[in-house]
């Protein structure tokens, strides 16, 4: 099933039935128009009044077949998403200048919806630069949007646009854990800008983001980072815990010193899910 | 106690004015699209303008847990500029369908010539075809006239006017409103115009029907807590809790409500992070999410 009838079922499924009506109604004026851009304008205005912000739930599957289940979206945006799909499939403009205008009349709902549906809309990345560019964006739904269970950045971002990404990620307190595909976009610039961003927080007597080692090839790192690695897996907070020992996981060699923290604390953990971590590794390792 | 400002021009005010502003119980505010004090010489000064009023202002006042809201409209001085004005109304469709927006406004008369009637007109078409409630603002020179061409321009469209607030009004003119069935908006300053003590003293004399309070405070001399410090005064003068939380808190939420995109529950609840209002808390510093190996 392609997406636009994905998301339109299961919109007409998960919605009140007068929303559905409207969507609908409005669906068809996009479609047969001879101004179709007018017609989504007012209507993507106005989706959010007519389909609210209650949870939404659609299983996706991409041309590969790989299928990911969205529960981040609310019928609000999913709406939006489907509005879009409709005004790009009947569209004379090119794409990238359709979303550009899209994207500056969106208010700021708008704009974040056109944001986490953008790998639905533009699967080529034509508007990978200007997706970029979102990025500079002081609000934290803008960057959650393009950011967050969303995988296009790590299909389609330049290096630099992906680790600034990350590192603004990492800054705002956001779970880099949520960037779909990072581990395949970890480089060594990304390693070191965050094992300096470590340097920086602890220099300043502050803490660090626990999830900041997903974005970190050990491999990239001196020897000055394993201490700070080394104190987190055994540190009292169970979650930061957790990433660094996930982290690990991803690693393609653990520096011994790392690896003796991992059999010390083995033997301690007392946190199931951790525990579980730690065996991974000793039995991958061959430790 | 609760407040609501249904005028203030929160784009020249400071983050210490929002600050003060949440610590006085002012839950929620309306601003009014106006001029910016000096006058627009490109149609992209307003599409700047109005996308800040409906993105960066409201992200500021939510970083106090005060709810922003706004009105969009041509304003009547810069509606003289006929040509750009014109311009201005051609997009203005597009913002009036937005979320947060409550009325067409603040629309009216500056000096009241023949480019603020076209506007006016304009602009009160809308209002109907967006089913939205219209706020004007009476001018400070010639009110009464003003006000008197105004209420003529209201029931010439045949609009209702409990869908109109005629802001700005004063003891003059004030009375020349009760009779025809508009909300009736008074703004308080330091200096000039309508103060605490005279505001109270039209509450007394006309009731709490349909009255309205706001500060109007912009990059002028203005005070942004004048909507509390006229709920001091109403208390100190013998007027109720429910009498107060009625004049500063609900009647300005029910004449917005028309537009179908506020409601008085919203403004009442307590504080929420807006980002964690709609984006699952895992997503945000919240819980761990599970990390595949």
């Amino acid at each position: 099933m392609d997406h636009y009838t994905t998301l339109h079922s299961a919109l007409l499924q998960q919605c009140p039935e007068s929303s559905a009506q409207w969507l609908d109604q409005v669906l068809k004026s996009i479609e047969s128009t001879s101004d179709p851009s007018a017609g989504h304008q007012i209507a993507s205005a106005m989706a959010r009044r007519k389909l609210g912000d209650g949870p939404f739930n659609v299983t996706l599957v991409s041309a590969e077949g790989v299928s990911s289940e969205i529960s981040h979206w609310l019928c609000s945006d999913a709406a939006r998403i489907l509005l879009a799909l409709a005004l790009v499939s009947v569209t004379e403009q090119a794409l990238p200048s359709l979303l550009s205008e899209l994207y500056a009349h969106g208010d700021e709902r708008e704009r974040a919806a056109l944001l986490m549906g953008m790998s639905l809309l533009d699967q080529n990345g034509q508007w990978s630069t200007e997706a970029e560019d979102c990025c500079r964006t002081n609000s934290l739904i803008l960057l959650a949007a393009i950011g967050m269970n969303n995988p296009y950045p790590a299909r389609h971002f330049a290096s630099r646009a992906f680790n600034q990404l990350a590192l603004k990620s990492l800054f705002l307190g956001l779970n880099i854990a949520n960037i779909q595909g990072l581990r395949g976009r970890r480089n060594s610039e990304l390693s070191m800008m965050c094992a300096g961003f470590i340097d920086e927080r602890v220099a300043a007597g502050r803490d660090y983001p626990i999830s900041i080692w997903l974005a970190i090839r050990m491999s990239d790192c001196t020897p000055d980072t394993y201490p700070y690695m080394a104190a987190c897996l055994v540190s009292d907070d169970a979650n930061r815990r957790y990433y660094a020992a996930a982290s690990l996981l991803q690693q393609e060699s653990i520096p011994a010193a790392i690896r003796e923290k991992i059999h010390q604390q083995l033997e301690m953990e007392a946190d199931d899910r951790i525990r579980g971590v730690f065996q991974k590794l000793t039995e991958s390792e061959g430790m | 106690m609760k407040y609501f400002d249904p005028h203030v021009h929160m784009v020249s005010r400071t983050t210490d004015d929002y600050e003060n502003m949440a610590a006085a119980g002012i839950r929620g505010v309306v601003e009014p699209a106006f001029w910016q004090g000096q006058p627009r010489t490109s149609l992209g000064s307003y599409i700047d303008y109005f996308d800040l009023l409906l993105g960066w202002e409201p992200f500021r006042a939510s970083q106090f847990g005060v709810l922003h809201y706004c009105t969009m409209g041509m304003n009547p001085k810069e509606a003289n500029n006929r040509k750009l004005a014109r311009e201005v109304l051609d997009i203005l469709p597009r913002y009036l369908a937005k979320d947060g927006v409550l009325a067409v406004g603040e629309i009216g008369y500056d000096d009241i010539t023949p480019e603020e009637d076209e506007a006016l007109l304009a602009q009160m078409a809308m209002a109907s075809d967006f089913d939205l409630p219209i706020l004007i603002h009476t001018p400070h020179r010639d009110k009464v006239g003003g006000t008197k061409r105004t209420l003529d321009m209201i029931r010439d469209a045949g609009t209702a006017p409990e869908m109109v607030l005629v802001d700005h009004l004063n003891e003059l003119t004030l009375p020349l409103v009760l009779d025809s069935g508009v909300w009736r908006g008074h703004s308080i300053y330091p200096k000039t115009k309508m103060s605490e003590s005279r505001m109270v003293e039209l509450l007394k004399q006309y009731g709490t029907e349909r009255m309205v309070v706001n500060s109007a405070a912009d990059w002028g001399q203005s005070d942004p807590l004048k909507v509390p410090k006229v709920g001091q005064a109403m208390l100190e003068s013998g007027f109720s809790e429910a009498e107060v939380r009625k004049v500063l808190f609900e009647n300005p939420i029910e004449f917005y409500a028309q537009s179908g995109r506020i409601t008085l529950a919203e403004v009442e609840r307590p504080e929420i992070d807006q980002t964690q209002q709609w984006m699952n808390n895992s997503v945000l510093r919240g819980q761990a999410p599970i990390v595949e190996g």
